[in-house]
């Protein structure tokens, strides 16, 4: 397995439009971070001091859905240029290796946008009866982002088997899941606060949450256990699907 | 000796069409073993399901002497294969496509790339992608992908196809050499029947996704043995004067020829010579893979 993730990341590496994406993805990352304050004035929030950041974070982190859409070339080159008939040793790794590298390369923006979260945050006024370990609890909040990403990129994986064409794949996804927060961001708002645990049933719902920032720990935990059962049971049908559309 | 391929009663089925009917295969090690058919007659999908890259609807495999589905998933990663035309990544060079092979399958030592290419003339492509190779090109880099871990067992479908004449030699010298000097193991096909009988020693003969016959080459070579062809002006003049004179003679007759399975005799010549039967060519000796293959066929069709 730690072979097809080194050979995945190798070959994505040799990718010119690999590589554009990443570093634009990352940049892009960075520079929606580092300006959220005057982002969010455009979009007609105030951001002026560290508390207020909680009110944008539900709208980056399930806007970030939209960047994960680069990774449907690592999942669709072996249908497009129909590699998989040199890998006779490797094809029940591949789905998970191609999954795992994905993830990887997922975890680069998300050091990026911690690195770009914590910066834009010292920046910002600091508010006294809000903020005492807000950094700490934004932070917590992020990484528990991680699994429902993971679950995301799981989703990605099983639509570009089922396309096995990433135009296509990205069509589907683009035009039906990634605009799924929109609605939860709709229904969220018009839900009152005491059946906040409906809103645990996606890993899209789960950015929404996650976005306050203050969350509590119980929601904090159930979010990351959510987007793992998503990850798992999503993973296990690309596999299953996959090994199902190319042993026909 | 130890089969290296032996598969048992393969059939394989897509929906309800079968495509392949117990089909059964031997290949012993240090063979180069050819399989001869026509198109769609089952050769690639035998090959395919060798490689695990096709499941098979039911028959017994076994490969470098693992027969259960855990083993033979370790064995294949040590199987050279190239099937049909071969495909790599077009932003990559033959060196980078290379390697991330070497990477994918565990290969510590990064010399075998420079060896892979340098013995199918490729190590001076240099940058060169490989959407800019040309057809021959790509299939010497499937042939560099199959030799890259120097394997016990190739499977290559028609590995010549798309090469020019200086190629198709080079290639059957590659494989003779990787035979003779590793003692590599081949399964073969191609439709080119006279390069294949200067490669293999066996053949297996499929037609409808049957194996209608297995046969080594003194098999096939001594088949046609006997039979003499004489080219002659008429040949309902020579089948007559055939018949008449030489009875005990059994021969068929084409367009332009007439052919004797056994009981020529030079007294035909000269019977035809009397008769003023103008003699165009004469010629007797080894039966050949195509020759063979034609006759089977034709006795298959007709039984």
């Amino acid at each position: 397995m730690v072979n097809v993730i080194r050979s995945e990341i190798f070959k994505s590496l040799r990718s010119t439009y690999f590589r554009i994406c990443l570093v634009g993805g990352s940049l892009f990352i960075a520079i929606a971070v580092l300006f959220i304050p005057q982002i969010a004035n455009v979009a007609g929030f105030s951001i002026e001091t560290r508390s207020d950041l909680s009110k944008i974070m539900p709208f980056v982190f399930t806007g970030a859905c939209v960047a994960l859409m680069i990774f449907f070339p690592i999942f669709t080159d072996i249908f497009k240029y129909n590699t998989l008939k040199n890998e006779p040793g490797s094809i029940s790794l591949i789905t998970t290796g191609k999954y795992l590298t994905a993830l990887i390369f997922c975890l680069i923006f998300a050091a990026v946008f911690m690195a770009s979260f914590t910066v834009t945050f010292f920046r910002l006024a600091p508010s006294p009866d809000t903020d005492k370990g807000l950094l700490a609890e934004s932070l917590i909040s992020f990484l528990a982002t991680i699994p429902n990403y993971a679950a995301m990129i799981a989703l990605i994986q099983l639509i570009t088997i089922a396309a096995k064409n990433e135009i296509i794949a990205a069509i589907i996804y683009y035009y039906s899941f990634a605009q799924l927060f929109t609605v939860k961001l709709i229904m969220a708002g018009a839900m009152p606060e005491d059946m906040v645990i409906l809103r645990h049933l996606t890993p899209i719902g789960e950015f929404y949450n996650l976005g306050d920032l203050r969350f509590s720990a119980v929601h904090i935990t159930l979010s990351v256990v959510v987007g793992i059962v998503y990850a798992i049971v999503l993973h296990t049908m690309s596999r299953k699907y996959f090994m199902k559309r190319v042993m026909a | 000796m130890e089969g290296v391929i032996t598969a048992k009663g393969l059939c394989k089925s897509y929906k309800n069409v079968s495509v392949l009917k117990d089909v059964s295969i031997n290949v012993k090690e240090g063979e180069i073993y050819g399989l001869v058919g026509k198109n769609g007659a089952g050769k690639t999908t035998i090959m395919k399901i060798l490689l695990g890259l096709v499941p098979r609807t039911s028959g017994e495999i076994s490969l470098l002497g693992a027969s259960s589905e855990s083993e033979l998933r370790v064995r294949r990663s040590e199987i050279g294969s190239m099937i049909e035309t071969p495909s790599f990544y077009p932003y990559m060079s033959a060196r980078d496509n290379l390697n991330y092979y070497r990477i994918q399958r565990g290969i510590k030592d990064k010399g075998c790339i420079d060896k892979a290419l340098r013995l199918v003339g490729l190590d001076d492509t240099g940058p060169k992608k490989f959407r800019d190779f040309s057809l021959g090109m790509k299939q010497r880099l499937g042939l560099a992908l199959a030799t890259l871990h120097s394997p016990k067992l190739l499977i290559l479908d028609e590995p010549i196809n798309g090469l020019d004449p200086e190629g198709i030699i080079e290639v059957r010298d590659l494989i003779r050499e990787l035979n003779q000097k590793s003692g590599t193991t081949v399964l073969i096909s191609s439709h080119i029947l006279g390069e294949l009988s200067q490669l293999a020693g066996k053949f297996g003969f499929i037609d409808k996704g049957r194996m209608i016959k297995e046969a080594d080459i003194e098999e096939i070579e001594s088949a046609g043995a006997e039979e003499t062809v004489i080219t002659v002006d008429s040949v309902a003049a020579a089948s007559r004067v055939a018949a008449s004179e030489f009875p005990e003679a059994i021969f068929t007759t084409d367009k332009d020829s007439i052919h004797f399975k056994s009981g020529y005799s030079d007294g035909i010549i000269s019977a035809f010579s009397r008769e003023g039967i103008a003699i165009k060519g004469l010629s007797s000796g080894r039966e050949t893979l195509e020759g063979y293959y034609m006759k089977l066929l034709g006795v298959k069709q007709n039984g």
